[in-house]
């Protein structure tokens, strides 16, 4: 009632002040003209009686202010006037004021998007699952030398830990595999399967967006085959138009025909995140058929290959469940006894946030630390970058603070303005850092569905939040700094006690250069390790015309005597083609690694080498020419003993020194130095066509080609509008053999390059993101001073100095800061190296040029933020300079 | 010049206008003279603190206003107690009487 009625009034008065202040102003003439009247009863004149009354009262116009000045709608009419001065302000500065609306959505919108992703794999059940909080992983552990390491497990110790009913209320194993299906247009691709218990997605408490599951649904149903699958619903949407469509019908996997019984939810993607898409689960009864593995059992104590994922039995702890479990493992541990033996432990834990990343304490934990490391360096540069835009403002706005103080306003009241505006920039500055934070979310959620990244409002609220107080908190300082010095202080002369105001600032920027380094190194290094190994391939100039087929080999290698190899028929019939000059077989990737030790005339060192397997007429086909001596021929094949290599030219020259080497021999060694081999160089091609590794020299040897999975065709033509009509070819000279990728070099190429550059592009926009935001801090800092100390630039022109010593001098200081924050930042880049060695293995060689390049980037960038705005200080004319104060 | 001091003592003008309206109600001219001629002069009203302490009490609850036209077309907003305000005029003069005993018995106890 009583709140009603102040709110009903303010409302009132707010909206209508006309009839308030008429109301003010009747009461009060009322009370006038009542008093005038009883002081004219006692005898006065009329004249006098008015004014007595007047007397009495005050003056009318006060009486009826001070009646309006009670209640809250007078705070919220202040408050009206303090955001009008504030938004007149930001309207003479627009610059500085879209800086720092920008820098806080740069930083708001950054941080809050990673968060959330960080959250979604952390915080939340994993994609499509619907209640995780019971749900655990029990992780098999082999005690290694190196320590402990994760293994898969065999059946019968799965069984065990489903027989601990007082601990597990459900248990389910999976094994992941690939397998071969046809797309809709018929190509051959890939698809990752998971071979589940029946009980799998019982256990999960998953339900399946549409049809019934498997038929059997026990953990140990698993007597009679059953051929059905539950399939993603990204499957379905691409094979089948749609997930009601996908029921019923029949997808071949490894030539074998399974039918949909299921769609499981959305993103949904097995028990462990991984940014491999899991496509369809099949039951485990299924497995010898799908994998053409009769012969060997799933169940048999041999064939460990099953990850296990539990329901704990309410109120059960993890230590609990994980002791229980360790009496399993050390029963198979007694009773499965080999040569390498180690012993085995297990554990519990729970299911969520579990990558599929490998190690045991979880790398994931090292890539979350590193991610939610950056993201606070982001936020920290967010927030110094700010809050020195904002001491800058304030110091500049120093005389206009002093004329307000003059004019009889109180510090509180100047202080209670300065926040206005902080707040209202902050809030712009959260709310279209929230929209960018959207835009975000809804990108990762089509592009990453493996992770659950709804817009997360939690996280949004707290960088909101943060980010508020943060700018609140940077604005209290200038503006009690502001308001400190005397009237008369500010209003004589606006520089001095500047310096030390711009010593906050000072070192506002150069722990924003600190914090920018570390950054840019690390995003640096991630760049230059996931672009290692991509240089051009030799032969780059002939790409478009040499296609690589990639055939799947796994199917073949499972059941090597019943199928005969029909590679070589493949190859043949190829080559029988118009347009196709030649086929090989191509071995992808090294051999492994020699030491290499000449023989003969130069005594030299031991080489580490790499092979590099390459058939016969390999370089003729890449057109890469051989320098000198000749190319493997079939004969080097079977060469015996003396083995033959093909060394790049630098390498020969580092070998053998001038002497042609051309027949010179060279010993292998092992590891402990004895000679294994001997080897005769036959050929010499150029370097620079051949090395695309820079760690090591490569050493070609004589490719034998027992198994081929990959055949390299070369063509007269560009390949590029041959590849169906190859496709078509190899199908039926070979209908059962699955084609996982037919491409032209150039097209691989370019796929790679593709991902490279999506991978590194969002790691170069952070860095750029932060360098920028440092120099613009930068920039005030030196647009700031060079303006508050025009009167000591003018005396100095006056006094003879040169426009080129002035903006030296500015520049100087400037270039210093920058330098100061590069040292500062060594250490904390030296930390996130640390931490970015443990998710890549850092070659530390590239470190140093890295530093380098970063420094000078960093360096650079600083020189032209403080050399702009330095120049201002060449154009002051002493004249004016001196006159304006 | 030694003149006596006819402030309304700090506090307690809320109770004065609420026990004066509890008699009838008026507007705030004749509340300050009611106030006077009640105290016999002992208290003379500051009319500027009057008219916001009608204003403030209004908002609280305490008095109903209503606008009535006088005889010479003027408009005069005339206050009246509600029973809010009956209940705390209670609640104040209670207060007021224990301690002004209270004050009362310290003064006997010095004599």
């Amino acid at each position: 009632m009583n709140l009603w009625r102040q709110a009903t009034y303010g409302l009132r008065s707010l909206f209508n002040r006309e009839a308030a202040n008429l109301d003010a102003q009747d009461e009060v003439s009322h009370y006038l003209a009542q008093s005038a009247a009883a002081h004219e009863a006692q005898g006065l004149s009329p004249e006098e009686a008015q004014r007595a009354a007047r007397l009495e009262l005050g003056g009318p116009t006060n009486a009826a202010e001070q009646i309006r000045g009670y209640g809250w709608e007078n705070v919220v009419k202040h408050i009206a006037g303090d955001v009008r001065y504030a938004v007149r302000h930001f309207a003479r500065t627009p610059l500085t004021t879209v800086t720092i609306v920008l820098t806080l959505t740069l930083g708001i919108g950054a941080v809050a998007s990673m968060f959330s992703v960080i959250d979604g794999v952390f915080n939340r059940p994993a994609p499509g699952v619907p209640d995780d909080r019971s749900l655990v992983r029990i992780r098999g552990i082999r005690v290694e030398q190196a320590g402990p390491r994760l293994r898969t497990m065999a059946w019968p110790e799965v069984t065990e830990y489903a027989a601990l009913t007082a601990r597990f209320a459900a248990v389910a194993a999976w094994t992941s595999r690939s397998v071969i299906t046809a797309s809709r247009d018929g190509a051959v691709e890939e698809a990752n399967v998971q071979f589940v218990s029946p009980n799998f997605f019982a256990t999960f408490g998953i339900t399946l967006v549409t049809g019934p599951g498997f038929v059997r649904k026990g953990f140990k149903d698993l007597a009679e085959p059953e051929l059905t699958a539950v399939v993603s619903q990204s499957f379905a949407a691409r094979r089948f138009g749609g997930a009601l469509n996908a029921v019923g019908k029949e997808v071949k996997l490894n030539g074998i025909a399974v039918r949909v019984v299921g769609v499981a939810p959305r993103a949904f993607n097995g028990p462990i995140q991984s940014y491999d898409a899991r496509e369809l689960w099949l039951p485990l009864s299924s497995y010898p058929l799908v994998m053409s593995s009769i012969g060997q059992s799933f169940a048999s104590r041999d064939s460990s290959m099953f990850m296990v994922l539990a329901r704990l039995q309410p109120g059960v702890a993890h230590e609990t469940a994980t002791a229980a479990a360790n009496v399993v493992a050390s029963s198979v541990d007694a009773d499965f006894r080999s040569a390498d033996r180690l012993p085995m432990r297990s554990d519990v834990v729970p299911l969520r946030g579990t990558m599929d990343l490998g190690g045991i304490d979880g790398e994931s934990l090292a890539l979350s630390a590193m991610a939610g490391v950056i993201a606070l360096l982001i936020l920290a540069v967010c927030t110094t970058t700010v809050s020195s835009l904002l001491l800058g403002a304030a110091v500049a706005r120093r005389q206009e603070i002093g004329v307000r103080l003059a004019l009889g306003a109180s510090r509180a009241r100047i202080i209670r303005q300065l926040l206005t505006e902080n707040t209202i920039l902050a809030i712009s500055g959260a709310a279209f850092g929230l929209l960018i934070f959207g835009w975000v979310v809804r990108l990762l959620a089509t592009q990453l569905i493996h992770v659950d990244v709804a817009p997360n409002w939690t996280t949004a609220g707290f960088t909101v939040s943060f980010a508020m107080v943060t700018a609140l908190i940077c604005g209290l300082s200038p503006a009690l700094h502001a308001t400190r010095a005397g009237v008369a202080d500010v209003l004589k002369d606006g520089t001095r006690g500047a310096t030390s105001r711009s010593r906050l600032q000072r070192t506002f920027v150069v722990a924003q250069i600190a914090l920018t380094q570390p950054l840019l190194i690390a995003l640096a290094m991630a760049i230059s390790v996931t672009l290692h190994g991509f240089g051009p391939r030799p032969g780059s100039s002939i790409g478009d015309s040499v296609v690589l087929a990639d055939f799947e080999s796994d199917i073949r290698e499972s059941q090597p005597a019943q199928t005969h190899d029909p590679i070589p028929g493949v190859m043949r019939r190829i080559a029988s083609l118009p347009g196709v000059v030649r086929v090989l077989p191509q071995r992808t990737g090294y051999g492994g690694t020699l030491h290499l030790t000449p023989v003969g005339p130069v005594p030299g060192g031991v080489f580490k080498v790499l092979t590099v397997p390459v058939p016969v007429d390999y370089f003729r086909t890449l057109d890469v020419p051989v320098a000198r001596g000749r190319e493997f021929t079939a004969a080097d094949l079977s060469a015996g003993a003396l083995g033959r290599v093909i060394l790049a030219s630098d390498d020969a020259t580092r070998l053998f020194g001038p002497v042609s080497p051309i027949g010179q021999r060279l010993h292998s060694l092992s590891p402990a130095g004895q000679r294994v081999a001997e080897l005769e160089v036959v050929g010499v091609v150029s370097s620079g066509q051949v090395s695309d590794n820079e760690e090591l020299p490569e050493v070609f040897v004589p490719y034998t080609a027992e198994r081929i999975d990959v055949v390299l065709i070369r063509t007269t033509e560009p390949a590029a509008p041959l590849l169906s009509a190859l496709r078509a070819v190899i199908q039926a000279e070979a209908p059962k053999l699955p084609i996982v990728k037919m491409e032209t070099l150039d097209q691989a190429d370019r796929a790679r390059r593709k991902v490279v550059l999506q991978a590194s592009g969002l790691a170069a926009a952070a860095g750029m993101v932060a360098l920028f935001m440092a120099s613009i801090g930068l920039y005030a800092v030196v647009a700031i001073a060079v303006g508050q100390r025009r009167r000591e630039i003018g005396v100095r022109v006056a006094v003879g100095a040169t426009p080129r010593q002035v903006v030296g001098m500015f520049f100087n200081s400037g270039l210093r800061l920058s330098l100061i924050g590069l040292l500062i930042g060594l250490p904390l880049s030296a930390a996130a190296l640390r931490i970015l060695d443990v998710e890549f293995e850092i070659q530390w060689m590239t470190v140093p040029a890295i530093a380098l390049a970063v420094g000078a980037v960093v360096v650079a960038v600083a020189s032209l933020a403080t050399w702009l705005p330095a120049r201002r200080a060449a154009g002051v004319d002493p004249l004016i300079a001196l006159r304006a104060e | 010049m030694d003149q006596a001091n006819t402030d309304v003592i700090q506090g307690t003008m809320d109770m004065l206008i609420l026990k004066t309206l509890s008699l009838q109600p008026m507007h705030g001219y004749g509340i300050a003279r009611r106030i006077e001629q009640i105290s016999r002069g002992v208290f003379k009203v500051n009319p500027g603190s009057l008219l916001t302490a009608l204003q403030r009490l209004e908002r609280a609850g305490w008095l109903d206003a209503q606008w009535k036209q006088t005889e010479n077309s003027r408009r005069a907003k005339v206050y009246s107690l509600t029973r809010a305000g009956r209940k705390q005029l209670r609640t104040e003069a209670d207060d007021w009487t224990r301690r002004v005993s209270a004050v009362a018995r310290l003064l006997d106890a010095e004599a």
